[in-house]
């Protein structure tokens, strides 16, 4: 352990993930977005998790045979990571709409020129890519959810995410702790944690607002042709929010759904244990760089 | 399970909850990271309430002696399947985590939250010191 220590001390290396900012017009509003980016390719489009941030998918970002095949885009969305939230933000709460997520997705893939992206999300992502799918599907080349389903049952009171007498960043974190599998590697655990702790104060809330208030899709999800545009479902079998049987549910409710269970993982099967997400993603990819 | 095994569990899930106190008191960091809890708090092993006293982090009372009028903030009932479950070194998923547990009614939680919610994290690591612990 020691000498892996000294030897990456010593060896310094340059990922090849590209940062930079787009000024994007959403829903009226001018947003300062920061973006990464690396490879060629079909544009994968990555959609991170409510109240983290677009780091969640660095090993995505650095993994040559993804990105060989894959121009690899993950954005933080406004209020998150790099991204300002709007001017004016101090006199509002935040509070994220299904419309909102949608055109923002929308929004910053036309700045960027993207040209019938896949898109994958998770979590509120995976939830997003439904609405996608069943609104504008023929947007896209295909749509991925992790820890996606039409809905999933509330198992805390949102309202102790943003208060003054419980720390912010420490509860969020604390509370999805029990979301990361016991198998993920302890360094991807708490790297995964350390974004969740470095929130702004009610961005997490204001996410779970779709999740909780404006997103339930069951019944919804009416129109979505999985021939044109392919729908891939993966939820990890230690999500408690997401279970399996959400997403297993949801896929057998549209024609042509694909849907995987994922050993050994949670909710944020990208950040948390990238080698293990890395066995089931890979055939997702291909399959949608043969198609 | 019949009732003689029953109670063979009982007994061997109180043992490593009682183990609660000396594993977090040997691990200074847990201790640090609580050091602005002081409270008390009951937890149900199955059908056995245990009280336990925080005093800056540091456990520093567990056990069935409950002192006449003396307050508690919150109480964490489990069954003795869940406690069994959530103490495997390496969880099954849906056992793996107190909001997993409270999700699916394996454990209940009641009483004051903000104690429990401002210091979580601390909580959730004291409550799973048992975990792949043996038997006293």
């Amino acid at each position: 352990m020691k000498s892996t220590t000294a030897a990456s001390a010593t060896k310094s290396v340059i990922e090849p993930i590209v940062g930079r900012y787009i000024h994007v017009d959403i829903l009226g509003e001018s947003c300062r977005i920061y973006f990464e980016e690396a490879g060629q390719g079909i544009p994968l489009l990555c959609l991170h998790t409510a109240g983290s941030d677009a780091r969640q998918y660095r090993h995505i970002l650095c993994d040559e045979e993804i990105t060989k095949k894959f121009r690899v885009i993950a954005f933080d969305m406004p209020w998150h990571g790099k991204s300002y939230p709007p001017v004016g933000y101090q006199n509002n709460d935040y509070e994220l709409t299904t419309e909102r997520y949608v055109e923002t997705i929308r929004s910053i893939s036309a700045a960027l020129g993207l040209q019938k992206p896949v898109v994958m999300g998770c979590s509120i992502g995976g939830r997003i890519v439904l609405q996608l799918a069943h609104a504008h599907g023929e947007e896209f080349r295909a749509l991925i959810g992790l820890e996606g389903a039409d809905y999933q049952s509330p198992w805390y009171d949102t309202n102790w995410l943003n208060r003054s007498d419980v720390h912010g960043g420490e509860v969020c974190a604390a509370l999805v702790s029990g979301l990361v599998a016991p198998q993920s590697p302890s360094e991807y655990r708490h790297e995964t944690l350390w974004q969740y702790k470095q929130s702004g104060p009610g961005v997490f809330k204001g996410d779970l607002y779709f999740y909780r208030v404006d997103s339930d899709l069951r019944g919804k999800l009416g129109g979505i042709n999985t021939e044109i545009t392919p729908l891939f479902l993966l939820t990890g079998e230690y999500d408690f929010s997401c279970k399996p049987e959400d997403s297993i549910r949801t896929a057998e409710s549209i024609q042509g759904a694909k849907v995987t269970v994922m050993k050994e993982l949670g909710h944020f099967p990208m950040s948390e244990n990238p080698a293990q997400f890395k066995k089931y993603i890979t055939p997702v990819l291909d399959e949608i760089a043969a198609s | 399970m019949n009732m003689g095994s029953q109670k063979q569990l009982q007994e061997a899930l109180c043992n490593r909850f009682e183990l609660i106190e000396e594993l977090t008191n040997a691990d200074s960091h847990l201790i640090h990271r609580g050091r602005f809890l002081t409270a008390d708090f009951v937890v149900h092993i199955g059908d056995v309430p245990y009280l336990i006293s925080i005093g800056d982090g540091r456990v520093l009372f567990v056990g069935r002696k409950f002192p006449i009028f003396q307050g508690r903030k919150f109480t964490l009932k489990g069954s003795l399947n869940a406690w069994s479950m959530f103490w495997e070194l390496i969880p099954k998923a849906g056992w793996h985590d107190i909001f997993a547990l409270t999700k699916s009614g394996e454990m209940t939680l009641e009483g004051e939250m903000q104690p429990f919610f401002a210091h979580l994290q601390y909580l959730k690591d004291v409550l799973s010191k048992p975990r792949g612990v043996g038997n006293k």
